[in-house]
């Protein structure tokens, strides 16, 4: 909990409230013995067990668990709203101001939210109607909690919003489909403050934005939070959050969202996931994942869960680092996990030594990178795995002949990956990256271009031909829930590409469940465990494993891995990037890794080269390490920049860059495509495209007319 | 608004065809049915003393396109008697054009079709949020499953049930007809109170028939609403529960206006059942009586206009959502 | 390590029985269920046994025409003193024969050409499609009746033909949605990138998730069928060759007058009841098949 000390100074009670004003600062929270139970089949089960939490007057505090942990079932026994079959069997959540918000009930409560405590959705859903613009939204929320003067209220909401950086005026006339999801959080933020709340809880408040828009919602909690003097609450699975949120430099510690009867590490495993029928606020796709139920098979299943597989692995292959540690304070801290970044700290230390230890590492790794990624890239014509060479691919929208709409995905990319090596691409969302690496499999037609695999042009093959060439590429998804039929076993899973593979090679039907076996063995699964079994009644990084040794199950020379781990538990994600790293080194798998997280790439690929996209054009490529240590790009400046940082990492006196969101792109451009978001642009920015190459003789390639401006100044956003 | 004339524009195109396939249906089967009507008809005029040219003619008259000519022919004569709204002359009621007959059986189908929905519509969409809400209870489950054998019965069923109950076991409503034989027809509130006697048990089966497909679409569209996020959120910014309650109204209801516009123009298709059964002289029953009759012009108006009015409903439901959801207004997503 | 090989070699036959137990677990959770699946079972032994029970000939009691309900009539007697029970029972067979004709046309067609418009997408969807929402377009019934005047379809196998020639657009639809959806998964994809064939992954890959849609809209497609063919000789449009529900109605309703005199009432109500029955069975079974079908659901 970093307690920032309560500046509630800016207590404005605009609007007639039947509160006395003094109530009407920061309050401070005490959660004590809370308890909530879900009612199944199998009786009920604890969500959230005997949790006590404080949350001083003005103070931001980070809660931070995995899905399923109960998180979010906490923060809505905050406003006293767990949706049935929850409900909390024990325990207060006393509010300043309010009482114990849990004996609150009907129109008492009902004031209460709103008006005392703002709760702001995560940013993947819809909290808004989408029938309704925002401004009637407002006017209701106004009425509901009988504000006089609906005209100031709007003018206080357009404020709020202009503050944010936002036109007030036309979010107000906005449908929720018309605003972006940066937008929308920010609406999502507006109406939680703007009828003066002064306890506000944020869930997931930056989940599934990208990671620049992130960065920004972060800046505005932070800033609002310390404007108007607020107690906030940031709930999320990713610590970089937290401490992005509370950014400012003194104690912390960070509440763990655990569950269950016992506060070890295997007890808050088992959480039982909430249950109530409308999506779970905690999971960052609802619908798309499947919750686990209670009831299933599942505790063997946790039993051999990765932490185990990563033991097996540690026997079996070489020691799996960042193991998370249970017990303490800061026991489940997932962060070097989630960032990816193998650390020697203990997480629960940090000084003003770890940044310097970071820094040192880094360029400790980067020096071996570079010298290993010049080895690796003797590419140049077709001596690799697979190149392309100026890529281009245009989808059409939905619509027919009448109303099509045109997207362009890439813009004459051109790469390679060498055999064995690893390639990282990486952008935002709808930058084309998956788009290029669904080509590279072979599971997409490209436009123009050509692709190289093993030295043969695929256009010079007929479609039939090519098959067996592509095949040799195998993409891992993003997804482990739709990426194995839930009708098929593990073991059907693996035998349809084995029996083919036997009948190829001449080999013996019997070695088909050999070889199923080695393959699990090798990404670090127990065959008679995980063979008989349906994918549901895996975990998801399990189910990612098998994904893994499936693509295994051809021999492949290079795994496709699209954010491979981006909708696994943050706790188990090292798991499974040590373990691709693994396979490049033990079988000379090349990867082709495709994220948005600057981390990962680093960590599978720091060797190799990185290519960062953006809108369908690569922008910058060059090795990971120079580039992440010297971006030249502005939007690569910005990319990195946004990452998150934890406490007494930051360089002292660094200055951050705070890029514009994504702007409506639809519009076409024929200059440089980020020239509109570009704090540097010129004019000749706005009517030449730049193409990649070295100018202004830099180590890496990049897709910028000035590339001397290398110091960026922060926009101001979000300030007065 | 470029959006909605492109969509119009698709559909009216989509609606063409189908006219042009279902009177092609009707030529075909003019001309193929067994012992030539035409032919027989024009060789039935003659033999009673009429001058060849002039049976000829009448027999044109009669089926919108002559005898005489090749096959192309008759088949552009028909199409071209169409553009000009002349659909031939019935031969089961000789010398009425069937114009004049279809418009006076669609008044009794439209009425009777449009109370009984509307009807359904109120009457299941208010059940609908109260299954929804009690779902989880015996009384949720008791009309859930009502409603899905409501929906699952034939209307027959329903007519012939409802016509035995309250026309022959209990003789409250008379069971056929439109209107008392011995009251002068006017808008003496003698007659007007005649029409709605007669007319009770054909819309009580519209409505029974329909009640339960509505039932079942409000309550689970009330159920995926409830689960929105945006309704969670409403209840946690305190917003008051008529306020609640109409958010989850109004995005509840709003895919049922579709299906509502797109059941107004089957309906006219299905009426041939409670129409036959209670002897209501609308659409259905004249499809009905002209097949009875072999009367191939009569049937092939009222086939055409039983299509036409599916026709206009898909585009009026198309319409209307462009309307309604802002969603689809602005092009984002297609319903 | 020998030992998973056992447990991987022996899992098909035990998959095979833990379905039939998933089954079994899935129906006793609501008795009403098990009431559907009893109900259909049942028409099922009376369409295929019952008109063995009977003479070719059914007897006629010349003395009891139109007969009130007896022991011995437990519907009374139609209009030539045939026991009504008896030729609900005798007309099973032809209903539940055309259901299936209709059924297996209509599943066959519709996941046929959803399948492939589906799977292969572009111009074949597209053509596809467009002939699909024609077909859903032109009113069925109407359609039904116009053919009627140009084709006598009465025979059994004849009206399934026509009625699932005409049925199968909405099965296509939705085949078509979900193979949509589903070709979009994962699993399809990692199929397409291991070189499994087209043969392996429609079969194998695909049509075994959507079993339960697809047996729901057989389902469906056979209440659609008996509705239909039951309604066009109710209405009496077809000549009546063979005894069935829609012949009994037409001569009870439009031949005794069950409308306005009560005496053929009984003669009425048994055939509606037979539809009436048939209609919750699948109303009833089509509730559990969800669950069936869902190695999730059915599991627990």
């Amino acid at each position: 909990m970093s307690v920032s000390p309560g500046s509630p100074d800016s207590v404005s009670p605009e609007f007639p409230d039947t509160t006395p004003a003094a109530e009407r600062r920061a309050p401070g929270v005490r959660v004590s013995g809370l308890t909530v139970v879900y009612r199944t089949p199998a009786g009920e089960l604890p969500a959230v067990s005997g949790i006590d939490l404080e949350l001083p007057a003005g103070t931001i505090t980070g809660l931070v668990g995995e899905s399923g942990s109960g998180k979010s079932t906490l923060a809505l026994s905050l406003l006293n709203a767990v949706q049935p079959p929850g409900r909390i069997s024990a325990g207060s959540v006393e509010v300043d101001g309010l009482g114990d918000v849990v004996k609150l009930g009907g129109e008492e409560l009902r004031r209460a939210r709103g008006r005392h405590i703002g709760y702001v959705f995560q940013a993947a859903q819809n909290s808004l109607n989408p029938l309704k613009t925002v401004g009637k939204q407002l006017l209701d929320l106004g009425r509901s909690h009988q504000v006089r003067d609906l005209r100031a209220l709007v003018g206080e909401a357009r404020d709020l919003l202009g503050r944010m950086g936002l036109d007030g005026a036309r979010v107000l006339d906005s449908y929720q489909h018309e605003l972006s999801g940066g937008m929308r959080q920010r609406v999502g933020i507006m109406l939680a403050l703007v009828l003066n709340a002064h306890l506000v809880v944020l869930d997931e408040p930056t989940t599934a934005l990208d990671m620049i828009t992130q960065a920004t919602i972060l800046r505005i909690v932070r800033e609002v939070h310390r404007e108007r003097g607020l107690t906030t609450l940031v709930i999320t699975h990713d610590l970089g959050v937290v401490a992005e949120a509370a950014r400012r430099p003194g104690r912390r510690h960070v509440r763990r969202a655990g569950a269950g009867a016992g506060a070890d590490r295997r007890g808050a495993r088992r959480a039982p996931p909430p249950l109530h029928p409308g999506p779970d606020p905690g999971h960052p796709a609802p619908g798309r994942r499947p919750r686990r139920d209670p009831g299933a098979a599942r505790p063997p299943a946790d039993a051999r869960d990765d932490p185990g597989a990563g033991m097996r692995l540690r026997g079996a292959l070489r020691p799996a680092h960042g193991r998370v540690r249970g017990g303490g304070a800061a026991g489940r801290l997932p962060r070097r996990a989630d960032r990816g970044l193998p650390r020697r700290r203990p997480a629960g230390r940090p000084g003003p030594r770890a940044g310097r230890d970071r820094a040192a590492g880094a360029s400790g790794r980067g020096r071996t990178g570079r010298t290993r990624a010049r080895r690796g890239r003797g590419h140049g014509g077709g001596t690799g795995v697979i190149t392309g060479q100026a890529i281009t691919k245009t989808f059409r929208q939905r619509g027919g002949v009448l109303g099509g709409r045109e997207v362009t995905a890439l813009r004459g990319v051109d790469f390679a990956v060498p055999k064995g090596g690893a390639v990282s691409f990486i952008g935002e969302s709808g930058c084309g990256k998956t788009t290029l690496g669904r080509i590279a499999a072979g599971l997409e037609s490209h436009d123009s271009g050509e692709i190289t695999i093993d030295g043969v042009p695929m256009s010079s093959l007929r479609p039939r031909r090519r098959r067996p060439y592509f095949r040799r590429i195998q993409l891992i998804h993003q997804d482990p829930y739709s990426a194995l039929n839930p009708t098929r076993t593990i073991h059907q899973t693996l035998d349809a590409p084995l029996a083919l593979r036997a009948r190829q090679t001449g080999r013996p039907r019997s070695w088909t469940d050999e070889r199923a076996e080695e393959l699990l063995g090798l990404v670090g699964l127990d065959p008679g465990y995980v063979l008989p079994r349906y994918p549901h009644q895996l975990s998801g990084g399990m189910r990612q494993r098998v994904v893994i040794a499936r693509a295994l199950t051809v021999d492949p020379e290079m795994l496709v891995a699209d954010e491979a781990v981006s909708m696994i538990d943050v706790s188990l994600r090292l798991g499974i990037l040590s373990l691709l790293k693994d396979l490049r080194e033990r079988l000379g798998v090349g990867v082709l890794f495709i994220t948005h997280d600057v981390a990962t790439a680093r960590y599978i690929g720091g060797d190799g080269e990185l290519y960062v996209i953006y809108r369908g054009q690569v922008v910058e490529r060059g090795p990971v390490e120079t580039v992440i240590s010297a971006p030249v790009h502005p939007y690569t400046q910005a990319l990195l920049s946004a990452i998150p940082v934890l406490h007494g990492l930051e360089r002292p006196g660094e200055q951050r860059v705070v890029p514009t969101e994504a702007l409506d792109e639809s519009r076409p451009d024929d200059g440089c495509l980020f020239a509109r978001r570009c704090p540097f642009r010129t004019g000749r920015c706005e009517s030449e495209r730049p193409v990649l190459g070295h100018a202004g003789e830099t180590p890496q390639e990049h897709a910028c007319f000035h590339p001397e401006r290398r110091s960026v100044v922060a926009t101001p956003m979000g300030a007065p | 608004m470029a959006l909605i004339a492109r969509r119009l524009a698709g559909h009216l195109a989509r609606g063409l065809v189908m006219i042009l396939v279902v009177t092609t249906i009707s030529f075909v089967i003019i001309r193929n049915v067994p012992g030539d009507p035409l032919l027989a008809r024009y060789e039935k005029l003659v033999e009673q003393g009429m001058a060849p040219d002039q049976a000829e003619r009448a027999t044109a008259a009669l089926y919108g396109f002559m005898p005489s000519g090749t096959l192309w022919e008759q088949y552009a004569d028909y199409m071209t008697g169409l553009f000009r709204l002349d659909l031939g002359q019935s031969s089961s009621t000789p010398g009425t054009p069937v114009t004049t007959l279809l418009a006076s059986a669609a008044t009794w189908t439209v009425l009777p079709v449009l109370a009984g929905t509307l009807l359904s519509f109120l009457a299941g969409v208010i059940m609908g949020v109260y299954a929804a809400i009690r779902r989880s209870g015996p009384l949720g489950d008791l009309l859930a499953i009502s409603g899905s054998l409501l929906h699952g019965l034939p209307q027959y069923v329903l007519a012939l049930l409802l016509s035995a109950t309250f026309a022959t076991l209990l003789p409250i409503f008379p069971g056929s007809g439109t209107a008392d034989i011995m009251i002068e027809p006017g808008f003496g509130a003698a007659y007007i109170g005649s029409l709605i006697e007669y007319a009770t048990l054909p819309v009580l089966t519209y409505a029974l028939a329909g009640y339960g497909g509505w039932i079942l679409a409000m309550k689970s569209s009330v159920v995926t609403v409830l689960g929105d996020d945006f309704i969670l959120a409403a209840e946690l910014r305190g917003l008051t529960r008529g306020i609640i309650f109409r958010y989850v109204a109004r995005n509840a209801i709003l895919p049922l206006f579709t299906i509502l516009a797109l059941s107004l123009g089957l309906l006219f298709g299905g009426a041939i059942f409670i129409e036959r059964i209670f002897t209501y002289p609308g659409l259905g029953l004249l499809l009905f009586n002209s097949i009875a009759d072999r009367d191939y012009a009569l049937m092939g108006g009222a086939f055409l206009l039983i299509t036409a009015a599916i026709v206009v409903a898909n585009i009026a439901a198309d319409m209307l959502y462009t309307v309604i959801d802002p969603r689809v207004r602005s092009g984002e997503e297609a319903p | 390590m020998s030992e998973p090989v056992v447990a991987a070699g022996g899992t098909r036959a035990t998959l095979r029985r833990n379905f039939w137990r998933g089954v079994w677990r899935v129906l006793r959770r609501k008795p009403s269920r098990m009431l559907g699946v009893v109900i259909l079972a049942g028409f099922a032994v009376m369409g295929a046994v019952g008109p063995l029970l009977y003479p070719e000939r059914l007897p006629r009691d010349d003395d009891a025409l139109y007969a009130p309900p007896s022991w011995e009539h437990p519907f009374g007697t139609d209009f030539e003193g045939t026991d009504v029970l008896a030729l609900v029972i005798t007309g099973s067979r032809y209903v539940l024969l055309t259901a299936l004709v209709t059924a297996v046309i209509t599943v066959v067609l519709g996941t046929g050409v959803g399948l492939l418009a589906g799977f292969r997408r572009g111009r074949w969807d597209t053509v596809l499609m467009r002939i699909t929402d024609m077909k859903l377009t032109i009113p069925g019934l109407p359609l039904l009746l116009v053919l009627s005047t140009v084709w006598t379809f009465t025979g059994a196998f004849e009206m399934g033909l026509v009625l699932g020639l005409l049925g199968w657009g909405g099965v296509a639809r939705a085949v078509r949605a979900q193979t949509l959806s589903l070709r979009e998964r994962g699993f399809i994809e990692a199929a397409r990138g291991l070189g499994l064939s087209t043969t392996h992954i429609v079969g194998r890959e695909l049509l075994p998730g959507m079993a339960p849609f697809i047996a729901m809209n057989m389902l469906i497609a056979v209440t659609g069928a008996v509705y239909a063919q039951v309604g066009l000789f109710f209405l009496g449009v077809l000549p009546f060759d063979a005894n069935n529900w829609g012949v009994m109605l037409n001569l009870a309703v439009f031949g005794g007058g069950a409308l306005t005199t009560t005496a053929a009432l009984p003669y009425m109500m048994a055939p509606l009841l037979a539809i009436m029955l048939l209609t919750l069975g699948i109303v009833l079974v089509v509730d559990a098949m969800d669950e069936i079908f869902n190695p999730r659901l059915r599991e627990e």
